[in-house]
């Protein structure tokens, strides 16, 4: 139930249930204390209130201008031809963009004319200037104009440029294509260009997150090169702290049960023990609230060590990976950044892990206790899963997903903000645990063009689901992020 | 300690700081980041020394003002002229990882009609040696220089670029080598280490590297990337090659690539290092001509022969450029603007290479103040009138950079000081003031030291005893009471029942335990106890009578109003103090009560 009152809140604002009862209480002693000198002041909100974990999603403004370079028709020879339907495909392709725009929160701009002369490209160089839209999307439509969109590249603007095919020659894109802040598709996939869409707002969702890494004994607040990603650091006492005075819910009650009901099968974990992981769920919800956090990392084995909570985080942390909010494990800050940029850059949730071989098999099996289950992404179904309890404490609760058989996958470990490993493989099978050790989710990986599992670089790497190399190395390279591919830093053996 | 109550009725407005007027030491900062102080002239009191911007041409350099901004980023912005030359230094902190550094940029415009030369000098402590594009202080990089218009003093024949850290012994070679092998230069957070010889253009030499690890156990750690100019890149992991503790040399046939008459040697972190300091021990450069057996270099036989024998971090080492005042001479034409940026050293960090770091002067402003938007986000309810809402924000800045924390505890000190400077009076002042100001969250965390038991080390001593009395090192009479009210005043004004709940134990046997003395004290402890009173009807406990005559047998006339704690020195309590008398000037105008 919601009160309003208009005395102390201009905005007819809802009361919490905290604020409620002190208000009671304060009229009930008369108003000896009225007219408050903070009665203009709110209180502090209510531990119970329902919090939209979609609303911690980093979501910055993306504006992203769009225009497309050619001659001034009618063609006469030369690519895409005298048959390319210009008008025709201009609108077409206007409208997908559009659309794919809309779907991604981007704000595109288009120019409703195509640039068709020096005179309106030098316009446009000089608006892009002034106006420093997060990107420019230029569209092609003349094998001739490239000098052109070389040009608007060089206006100092992260530049997405599509040339559908018929647009380009392998000579006009080699060096181009390459180019740090530029991302050319050269295709006919409407699609990439929805992809390069989402990689500019990737990184202004890096630039927007605040991550709360709950750890240690100290506060503080510092800024990564590169991302620029907040890191706000607050004492590990904070969280269970938190969690000691959270009440149980009813939204706690609905979650456990929606799991509960949503599992193929729960084998250890109790009532009880889906309570504690939906109460630890709403907990990081407040706490990150309370902070203006947009992404989550906790000690949490350091909690369960010294048994300062009832439940690791597990499912908790599995939730927020399906919401697009990253929860990352051990505090480890470069395994968060990983989480945030599957769900940014892919808007699929990442499963971070500990590596280990399969030396007989020569497979690299990816384990932890915690992953999302929309391992499609986060606007499709959930993968099946069973709910066992953290397998280092034999505590709570920890979703052990399915992974499909066959599934390509992608593996992603930021080496601090300026270099990634990127590689690849294919999902060979789900490893039970018994008969193996470790963690709940445990996914056996074939790994691609890696003649030994061993060499697997990284840790604490996040692997998702697709084929995502050449997404994951376009944004690396409109942002100068190095990549590794683990075969190429295979350890020498050589001595000196 | 004589105190002063003031009373709400016949406050004063405090006239607040503004204009170009001299400012009293100012600090700067970011939340729970040690602060820097700016002196009156515009010099930045670091814990590595003074450091101060000086115009020696034109002559008659002077200050003429000095502003202190907080929004959107704490600040201080010192003018000053020499000539026709106007100068501005802005100096503020980016909280750039790992630990923030303060920003300094010197504004010069030339406002006369001819063509001039303007000489800047960085006056900096004797202990900092320039580098080539960076100062380092007892091996701690300090400060980046800017390379455009810099004067160099003069270049030696051979020496370090600098800012790397000197560790004279930090190597225990388990075999017979070079005495060289125990000491070695380290370019923390990834800071290469780079040292020039001077050759005949063109020439070529043999180079041999001496490495020893004697930090790390596993490969892996702390691979390099050797870079000896005219020689192929190597990648090397002295772990792998020659074990933990293990000297070992690495040869190269050098030549001046670029025929500039310098032979460049770099050691770099290699990019899969999990440890990204650099390592150096010794350095051989031997003519072409000269026959050299690698056992033989490792063993010391042959450094007396060498050309040039570096025992880099040791004693003979040396920087590339004989010491001098760091200076820039800059032409100016008339009506032109130059602009420098430097990154200095705040408390407790190092200054990140300038040649790998991608920080703008736009993204260093843009992250601070991202960081301090975050912390003024913090206040409750909507913005007070101007210009109580800057006093507000001025009064949180202040605390957030002088707080001192730990374990989720803080304390709310005067100004910047250790737990021995805690006032419970001082800070009663401050923790009211945030209150009033909308900063509840921050209010409480300053009390949680009152009620929370046990407080961690080191503010154990400021915990609540178990007689129900507080006492800080200060050790004025009052200080029980002043706790008792600073509780008293959080629940009351914010009403949040949450909260008193938690505090009420101590609260109450707080109140319990006041024996006042003085008769300044009796006032504060009845007003206090009156206040207890309020809160234990607020709460529903039933204490509430006997408090309210707890504090009529102390004082008849008894009554719950506002006391102010005697003014207090520091930049908080005096922002607190700016801010809290026009604060409760307006709630009295407006006939608001407490």
């Amino acid at each position: 139930m919601s009160v309003v009152i208009s005395q102390s809140c201009a905005s007819h604002c809802p009361l919490s249930r905290r604020r409620f009862l002190s208000t009671v209480s304060a009229g009930a002693l008369g108003t000896a204390f009225l007219p408050s000198l903070l009665s203009s002041v709110s209180l502090a909100e209510d531990l119970t209130d329902v919090i939209d974990i979609g609303s911690l999603r980093s979501r910055p403004p993306v504006k992203i201008k769009g225009v497309f370079i050619r001659f001034k028709p009618p063609y006469w020879l030369g690519w895409p031809g005298t048959s390319y339907d210009l008008e025709g495909y201009r609108k077409k392709y206007m409208e997908e963009f559009a659309a794919h725009a809309r779907k991604l929160g981007v704000d595109l701009q288009q120019e409703e004319s195509p640039l068709e002369s020096e005179e309106a490209l030098n316009t446009f160089v000089e608006q892009l200037k002034a106006e420093k839209p997060d990107a420019v999307l230029v569209s092609v439509q003349h094998m001739g104009v490239w000098g052109w969109a070389d040009r608007i590249a060089q206006a100092g603007i992260p530049t997405l440029i599509f040339a559908p095919v018929g647009t380009c020659f392998t000579g006009h894109v080699l060096e181009i294509s390459r180019r740090p802040h530029v991302h050319v598709i050269s295709s006919l996939e409407v699609s990439a260009v929805a992809q390069a869409m989402r990689m500019i707002r990737a990184k202004k969702q890096f630039d927007a997150t605040t991550l709360l890494v709950v750890a240690g004994d100290k506060r503080a607040e510092s800024v990564m090169e590169r991302l620029n990603v907040k890191v706000k650091t607050i004492p590990r006492r904070s969280l269970n702290e938190m969690f000691e005075r959270m009440p149980e819910t009813d939204e706690m009650k609905q979650l456990a049960s929606v799991m509960r009901r949503h599992a193929k099968k729960v084998v250890e974990p109790s009532k009880q023990d889906l309570l504690n992981a939906a109460r630890s769920y709403c907990t990081a919800k407040k706490l990150m609230k309370d902070e203006g956090a947009n992404a989550i990392t906790t000690d949490c084995l350091g909690m369960v060590t010294m048994k300062v909570v009832p439940t690791p985080p597990c499912m908790a942390v599995s939730m927020f990976q399906d919401a697009g909010v990253t929860y990352g494990c051990e505090a480890d800050v470069n395994g968060a950044l990983s989480l945030m940029l599957t769900s940014y850059l892919l808007d699929k949730p990442g499963f971070m892990n500990d590596p280990v071989p399969e030396t007989v098999k020569n497979t690299l099996v990816v384990a932890h206790c915690v992953c999302g289950t929309k391992l499609n992404g986060f606007d499709q179904p959930s993968e099946p899963f069973i709910l066992r309890s953290h397998s280092e404490s034999a505590l709570g609760v920890s979703v052990q997903v399915l992974w499909k058989i066959g599934q390509p996958a992608t593996l992603v470990s930021f080496q601090g903000p300026h270099q990634l490993v990127v590689d690849t493989g294919t999902v060979v099978s789900n490893v039970d645990t018994p008969p193996a050790g470790g963690c709940r989710t445990s996914v056996e990986l074939k790994m691609d063009r890696m003649e030994d599992a061993r060499d697997v670089l990284g840790f604490h790497q996040v692997v998702f689901y697709g084929d995502h190399r050449r997404d994951i190395e376009a944004f690396c390279q409109m942002n100068e992020i190095k990549v590794i591919n683990s075969p190429e830093k295979a350890p020498k053996r050589e001595s000196a | 300690m004589k105190r002063r109550v003031a009373w709400l009725m016949g406050m004063t407005v405090a006239a607040w700081c503004s204009g170009q007027a001299m400012l009293a030491d100012t600090l700067i900062g970011s939340p729970d980041m040690p602060a820097t102080v700016v002196e009156s002239q515009g010099d930045l009191r670091e814990d590595w020394g003074l450091l101060g911007v000086r115009i020696d041409e034109p002559i008659g350099w002077a200050v003429s003002g000095q502003e202190a901004k907080i929004v959107p980023v704490p600040e201080v912005i010192t003018s000053g002229r020499a000539g026709s030359i106007q100068v501005m230094s802005s100096v503020y902190r980016s909280p750039i990882a790992p630990s923030g550094v303060d920003v300094l940029t010197v504004s010069l415009t030339h406002s006369g009609g001819q063509d001039t030369k303007i000489r800047l000098r960085l006056q900096a402590p004797e202990s900092v040696i320039p580098g080539l594009d960076i100062a380092t202080c007892s091996g701690r990089a300090v400060l980046t220089l800017p390379a455009e218009n810099r004067t160099l003093g003069p270049e030696r024949a051979w020496g370090c670029k600098g800012g790397v850290v000197p560790m004279p012994g930090w190597a225990s070679p388990k075999s017979p080598c070079d005495p060289a092998f125990k000491n070695i230069s380290a370019g923390m957070g990834g800071v290469p280490i780079v040292y020039r010889f001077g050759v005949e253009p063109g020439a070529r030499r043999t180079v041999i590297l001496g490495l020893c690890e004697s930090f790390h156990q596993a490969t892996g750690q702390r691979p390099l990337i050797l870079n000896v100019e005219g020689a192929p890149k190597t990648e090397v992991d002295p772990l792998v090659l020659w074990g933990q503790h293990g000297p070992g040399c690495i040869r190269f046939d050098a030549a001046d690539a670029n025929s500039d008459g310098r032979l460049e040697v770099t050691v770099a972190p290699h990019p899969q290092a999990l440890d990204r300091n650099p390592i150096l021990n010794v350095i051989w450069v031997f003519k072409p001509d000269q026959q050299v057996n690698t056992e033989d270099v490792l063993a010391g036989k042959m450094s007396s022969v060498a050309e040039t024998y570096v025992d880099v971090g040791g004693s003979n080492d040396q920087p590339l450029y004989e010491k001098g005042p760091i200076v820039y001479e800059i032409p100016m034409g008339p009506g032109s603007k130059q602009t420098l940026t430097f990154l200095v050293a705040s408390p407790g960090s190092s200054v990140p290479a300038p040649d790998r770091m991608l920080w703008t002067p736009d993204s260093l402003r843009k992250a601070a103040e991202d960081v301090w938007q975050n912390a003024f986000r913090s206040q409750s309810g909507s913005a007070l009138p101007e210009p109580l809402q800057g006093l507000a924000l001025k009064l949180v800045a202040q605390v957030l950079m002088t707080r001192i924390q730990t374990d989720d505890f803080y304390l709310a000190l005067p100004g910047l000081s250790g737990p021995e400077g805690f006032s419970f009076a001082q800070a009663s002042n401050i923790i009211a003031a945030l209150d009033l100001a909308g900063f509840h969250r921050e209010a409480e965390r300053l009390l949680r030291v009152y009620w929370d038991l046990p407080a961690p080390e080191p503010l154990v001593f400021l915990s609540q005893g178990k007689d129900g009395t507080w006492q800080d090192k200060i050790s004025d009479s009052e200080d029980s009471a002043w706790a008792l009210m600073a509780l008293v005043r959080h629940g009351l004004w914010t009403k949040d029942t949450e909260w008193t709940g938690r505090a009420w134990p101590s609260i109450k046997a707080g109140a319990e335990a006041l024996r006042p003395s003085s008769p300044q004290d009796k006032k504060i402890a009845a007003t206090a106890l009156m206040g207890a009173a309020r809160l234990a009807s607020l709460m529903g406990v039933q204490d509430a009578s006997s408090l309210s005559s707890l504090a009529q047998s102390i004082d008849p006339g008894a009554q719950w109003m506002w006391l102010s704690a005697p003014n207090g020195t520091g930049p908080v309590s005096e922002a607190a103090q700016s801010f809290l008398d026009p604060r409760l000037k307006l709630a009295a105008d407006r006939g608001e009560g407490l």
